[in-house]
């Protein structure tokens, strides 16, 4: 191209960009301003956004609890390598076994119901072991108060979930899984330093998820399948909520949101 | 120039701007929990910063040059982990108010659904009215590049914007 034409299209792009100006017509900025004004925010949101950027903002204002939390996410993730070896084969086994456990009871005649403590009672009281604690270190509770009386922890299921179920693994891991807009999730307490999701799989991706709160999101891959949790600490315990059937990650970051 | 971070002045600038930074967080991220948690983390630099604006213009430019970059952020992260990426499929849907007229439900998923990259021109120009050479100082962006990313938007939005009369 000779240096007069380049003079000729730039000349004619100016031209061209000074009209869009004039081409955009009061009425579509109207019509535009209108529908982002019909973003309407949900209930309460001003002053829940107000509450919470008060509390973000007092958290950036402490470096060392950011440190501290920054610490726990680098020790955990340190851990991690090791102990997915060992969960590649320890929790299929601990899986297959579960499922005979739960076959047998069904075959005996036992319905599920049969197995929650309702009273609240503690797997190591023996009345309660009687029947209540299977082999298999899974006993389940009628409630998070019972769970908690038994663990020592405390986990809820956010507001308005479904299908709950609360549940001890061994003596140090406590569980609720439940369902949100059709989609299972677990989350898993345990005052443990290693790995206790039970999740297992080629870690392919992990990233911070909520710097305040120290959470990392990972991702892994199982036969062709992609699912996430999110692990993070309070106080002296780690948490770690899991999603296997496909929620997404604006679902497991919602349901975070609602359990942290 | 009061000290925004001052708990006085802040309340005034949160009850000044807290909607129009949800809405443009919203019109990012699609859902109303990660725009609420945007729009907190766009007020927490300024609470925590030491910012001084001229007026409620430069207010208005800062904060929408500030979300518009943290959601950009928050989508790219979301992106480069390379599962389940919030494309058509994993987004959630934008859900507009049942009484309203299918042409405005139109308008509104059209102006939701531009790529990010061209959306902070939008609010810009079609919200608050800059000329394009403002939004290109604003954005840092050469003022040919804002307009053409203004027709890009324009011709995203041009068959819906027909057919609706406000």
């Amino acid at each position: 191209m000779s240096h007069e034409g380049m003079h000729m299209n730039d000349n004619t792009k100016d031209k061209i960009h000074t009209e869009i100006d004039t081409e955009i017509t009061a009425e579509e900025r109207a019509a535009v301003q209108e529908t982002l004004d019909s973003i309407e925010p949900a209930e309460g949101a001003k002053e829940r956004m107000y509450a919470n950027i008060l509390r973000k903002a007092s958290a950036q204002e402490t470096p060392i609890q950011e440190a501290a939390a920054n610490a726990s996410v680098n020790r955990k993730r340190s851990g991690k390598v090791t102990l997915l070896r060992l969960t590649r084969w320890a929790l299929p086994v601990a899986a297959c076994l579960v499922l005979l456990i739960v076959g047998a009871i069904k075959l005996s005649g036992h319905k599920p119901s049969d197995i929650i403590d309702t009273q609240g009672g503690d797997p190591t009281d023996s009345a309660f072991a009687g029947g209540a604690q299977q082999p298999s270190g899974i006993t389940e509770y009628g409630s998070s108060e019972a769970l908690k009386k038994a663990t020592g922890l405390e986990v809820l299921a956010p507001q308005g979930s479904e299908e709950v179920l609360y549940c001890s693994v061994g003596t140090d891991i406590a569980e609720v899984s439940f369902t949100v807009s059709g989609k299972q999730y677990t989350l898993r307490a345990s005052k443990r330093d290693d790995d206790f999701s039970g999740l297992y799989g080629e870690e392919i991706n992990h990233t911070v998820a909520d710097k305040e709160n120290g959470a990392v999101l990972t991702a892994l891959r199982d036969e062709g399948v992609t699912f996430n949790k999110i692990e993070w600490k309070a106080g002296d315990t780690n948490y770690v909520l899991m999603n296997t059937d496909g929620a997404g990650l604006n679902g497991i970051m919602a349901v975070y949101k609602m359990v942290k | 120039m009061p000290d925004i971070s001052a708990n006085a002045e802040f309340e005034a600038f949160y009850e000044r701007h807290w909607q129009y930074v949800y809405r443009l967080c919203f019109s990012y991220m699609h859902s109303e929990a990660d725009a609420e948690d945007c729009a907190e983390d766009v007020f927490v630099k300024v609470l925590t910063g030491s910012f001084t604006f001229t007026d409620e213009t430069h207010e208005r430019k800062w904060l929408c040059v500030t979300a518009s970059n943290l959601c950009k952020d928050r989508l790219g992260s979301y992106g480069r982990r390379n599962v389940d990426s919030l494309d058509a499929e994993d987004a959630p849907e934008v859900t507009a108010p049942e009484d309203v007229e299918e042409d405005f439900v139109d308008v509104r998923e059209a102006v939701l659904s531009l790529p990010p990259k061209l959306k902070d021109v939008v609010w810009m120009y079609y919200y608050d009215g800059y000329p394009t050479d403002e939004i290109a100082a604003a954005l840092g962006r050469p003022p040919s590049t804002v307009r053409n990313q203004l027709r890009d938007a324009r011709k995203k939005l041009e068959k819906t914007l027909r057919n609706y009369k406000p």
